[in-house]
């Protein structure tokens, strides 16, 4: 289970990087993650939704957060 | 005593992923082949629980190698047809598994070790990769890092190291491409690296670290045409020297 604060942290990172994003990639299938393969767009919104996917989502954003401020 | 020489694998190719894991893995049969194993290939529709079972039946394999959609207690094959659970898990007793699926690391390891498995290598989270359009496994350059990794781990086997070099083996290749993707710009390199981790992170190995298939390490031949040629007392031209 995350926090509120933890799942904002997530989807901020996100967002982020889907802002980075040449406009065209943003719907473009490309994380393959329990038999599906997620835009951009569609990982940001199960991140939001706090699906299943979603939720695997978050923890691996927060992962690298914390992995980068490890480094 | 399952033979050491035999392998069998399963890598149904029915959707996307599984297309992916299917041509990575159909490299790494092509290696076992050209490393002398007797391979039972079960690709596309015949990875199925009947031919599998045939397949374990008739050549006892020491070696199990298999791709596809897993949960934390199933492995499936063509279809997700259960192909492995708590229930028949000693199927892979006294055998080497290696299971490029996810999740099948938390439990169904456990079961197969349990139910007197030698080795068992596999992820205990999601696997997740990255790929790009217009989603080719064998030119997809977003996607190679990760099938690599993966397929590290069964040539390490196949190649004569150990359960445990064979883990490092994949840990390594994981770091390589880690370290390939921190230097890049594109735009999914950050998705790409928080994979890679990820999967890396969920890389596990249970049972016997020191278990084996070949007591000598391996090497391949390209055709498999030239050790017999040379066995048969072929003379090696300037000319074949220069085709080697």
């Amino acid at each position: 289970m995350v926090t509120a604060e933890q799942k904002a942290l997530a989807v901020a990172r996100l967002k982020a990087w889907i802002a980075r994003l040449p406009p065209s990639m943003r719907d473009m299938p490309v994380l393959v993650l329990l038999g599906r393969t997620l835009t951009p767009n569609q990982m940001l919104a199960e991140a939001e939704a706090e699906t299943q996917i979603g939720s695997i989502i978050i923890n691996r954003e927060l992962k690298m957060a914390g992995s980068l401020l490890g480094r | 005593m399952p033979i050491s020489n035999n392998i069998v694998t399963t890598r149904p190719a029915f959707d996307l992923p599984t297309r992916y894991l299917s041509y990575w893995l159909g490299i790494t049969v092509e290696h076992a082949k050209r490393l002398r194993y007797n391979v039972a290939d079960l690709a596309g529709a015949d990875a199925t629980k009947e031919k599998l079972y045939q397949a374990l039946v008739g050549l006892d394999p020491l070696f199990f190698l298999g791709g596809g959609h897993g949960e934390v207690d199933v492995f499936t094959g063509d279809d997700r047809q259960v192909l492995l659970n708590s229930e028949n898990a000693y199927w892979m007793a006294e055998r080497l598994t290696y299971l490029f699926s996810c999740l099948t690391g938390q439990k169904l390891s456990k079961d197969i070790i349990g139910a007197g498995g030698e080795a068992f290598l596999g992820y205990n989270e999601e696997f997740g990769f990255v790929v790009s359009p217009p989603y080719i496994p064998a030119t997809d350059p977003k996607a190679r890092g990760f099938m690599e990794a993966g397929n590290a781990i069964a040539l390490s086997l196949l190649r004569g190291y150990s359960v445990g070099d064979a883990y490092n083996a994949g840990v390594k290749k994981f770091n390589d491409w880690i370290a390939y993707w921190e230097k890049s710009t594109d735009p999914l390199a950050p998705l790409i690296l928080t994979w890679l981790e990820s999967d890396r992170d969920s890389l596990v190995a249970w049972g016997n670290s020191t278990a084996r298939l070949s007591v000598e390490k391996r090497e391949e031949h390209p055709t498999g045409l030239w050790p017999a040629f040379l066995a048969a007392g072929g003379v090696i031209t300037g000319l074949v020297l220069a085709t080697l």
